[in-house]
């Protein structure tokens, strides 16, 4: 005769229930995996996780936190109204483990002549002469560099880097004379998926 | 059947109806109470929250929200970013939330108007990890194989079964597998699933400064002592022009520096614009007002036609009105 509920040589029963129950896992892989690989909707995006640490640095810094770096390369003593100068300011990632980031590109400038200088950015570019050429324009050309804001336009992934040219105007003009500007180059950057 | 495969059977039921349980009670904690499992994929919340531990959030309306209390929002990208409140703007029934991973220098640059929002209740550390792994496609694969197995320890045809029951399963397992899969899938589709794997991610920043500077003016070169002969009412100073597009702005000062008010006759002037460069500059005062009073001279340097390109003067002796207010003189009072 047999039995359908003989927990013949089962510990708890014949296991129909869990059998069951493990089903309800079907009901979250699909979602997981639907949701995942098939739509654009980024629930589970499902990346990497990563234990590392995010490190933008500039120059030849390696892993310097919290950084300022004293940009001598970027001279712009003795402007005389329209000149122009311009120095590259590599940006490199050196996270550590897999973190790619986006960044952008801010300045500030003190005082009246902080107001009144020109800056124009090129992602990949290099000096020539007093200018800088090539590479990718950031933002429009000639943009008042105090209140400069525009993101890089490329993501780094970790060991890139990115020469980010730097052209500095003053633009003709009436300034007084021995005016000092204190010019600041931010770049914040935030880890992207 | 063999006391290992005994084993073997019963770890496998356990574990998926154990998996399969968890799963769904956390899919009706989702729908029934608003909670939220999170993954956190970077260390940007370290060390309140290590890179994959697994967070479960409970959505609460702004209103309840504190600075200091770890939320969950999708930025702009589309991206969930998990981090701290470091400044509410509060809003009517909305708020406006600056985030900041514990360990970022920087707040996170987009702020986020939430009208209700995930927040952490508490992490477990390292499940994300698990939770992660299961959602790859190895992992999908292994939990896939894992509730076939069961589902056939289960259901499967046994020695002792009746043939009509071991039909009817043949049909039914088969049917409610698919029916299962297929709910799953349209959870995920219409994203109805209540989990989310969350990027705490991480900021840095770093900064370059330099300093610009406009040329300075050139030197005012006095050229010999003050002119103060006895004989003469005026007083005579002179200087170098020492850049041919510059000329000179002078002027009578109290000592601290401001100008006089009525007194001399003529208490400033521009002078030098047509001087060659090398040539000399010079200015006479001429006395007026009347009583003792100690003065200065500032001379400054400004490009020819613009007062705005002025700077700091040079100044010059100290001055008084002798009494009767018709003469100049250099002696000190």
């Amino acid at each position: 005769m047999p039995s359908h509920r003989a927990p013949r040589g089962s510990w708890f029963g014949r296991g129909r229930t869990r059998a069951l129950l493990s089903a309800g896992l079907l009901v979250g892989m699909g979602a997981v995996a639907t949701s995942a690989y098939w739509t654009t909707e980024d629930t589970f995006s499902g990346g990497p996780i990563n234990a590392g640490a995010i490190h933008l640095d500039l120059a030849n810094n390696v892993r310097v936190k919290p950084e300022t770096y004293g940009w001598g390369g970027l001279a712009l003593s003795n402007l005389a109204p329209g000149d122009t100068r311009a120095a590259v300011l590599p940006v490199t990632n050196n996270s550590r483990g897999a973190v790619t980031f986006s960044y952008r590109i801010q300045a500030s400038a003190t005082g009246t002549l902080g107001g009144a200088l020109q800056v124009t950015v090129r992602r990949g570019g290099g000096v020539t002469g007093t200018t800088c050429t090539g590479g990718t324009l950031v933002g429009g050309a000639n943009a008042s560099l105090n209140g400069f804001d525009q993101p890089a336009g490329a993501s780094l992934a970790p060991t890139q880097a990115h020469d980010i040219c730097v052209q500095v105007t003053r633009p003709a003009g009436v300034l007084p004379a021995s005016s000092t500007s204190n010019i600041t180059f931010t770049f914040p950057a935030s880890q992207v998926p | 059947m063999t006391k290992t495969l005994r084993f073997g059977r019963e770890a496998v039921l356990w574990t998926g109806g154990v998996l399969g349980s968890l799963c769904l009670l956390s899919l009706l904690a989702g729908w029934l109470f608003n909670v939220t499992p999170l993954v956190f994929a970077s260390g940007s919340m370290s060390p309140s929250y290590e890179a994959g531990a697994l967070g479960v959030a409970r959505e609460v309306p702004a209103a309840d929200l504190r600075v200091g209390d770890v939320v969950s929002v999708v930025n702009a990208e589309g991206n969930r970013v998990t981090h701290r409140i470091v400044e509410i703007a509060p809003g009517g029934d909305s708020a406006v939330l600056t985030l900041q991973g514990d360990t970022n220098k920087v707040p996170d640059d987009q702020a986020y108007a939430v009208t209700s929002v995930d927040r952490v209740a508490f992490g477990v550390p390292y499940a994300g990890y698990a939770l992660n792994a299961a959602a790859s496609p190895f992992g999908l694969l292994a939990g896939g194989l894992l509730v076939l197995s069961a589902l056939w320890l289960g259901y499967g045809r046994r020695d002792d079964d009746d043939a009509a029951g071991s039909a009817r399963a043949r049909v039914l397992v088969p049917t409610g597998v698919a029916g299962v899969v297929l709910t799953g899938t349209l959870l995920g589709a219409t994203g109805q699933a209540p989990w989310a794997f969350t990027s705490a991610f991480w900021t840095d920043t770093a900064t370059a400064t330099t300093t610009a500077s406009t040329p300075a003016p050139p030197a005012v070169i006095w050229t010999g002592p003050v002119n103060c002969a006895q004989a003469t009412p005026n007083i005579n100073i002179s200087w170098i022009n020492t850049n041919a597009s510059y000329e000179y702005f002078w002027q009578v000062q109290e000592i601290n520096g401001t100008p006089t008010v009525g007194e001399p006759n003529q208490p400033s002037g521009t002078t030098g614009a047509a001087v060659a460069q090398g040539g000399t500059v010079s200015v006479s005062i001429a006395p007026g007002g009347s009583g003792n009073r100690t003065w200065q001279v500032a001379v400054y340097a400004q490009l020819e036609g613009q007062a705005a390109t002025r700077t700091l003067p040079v100044i010059r002796a100290i001055w008084r009105i002798q009494p009767g207010g018709n003469r100049m003189s250099c002696t000190a009072p």
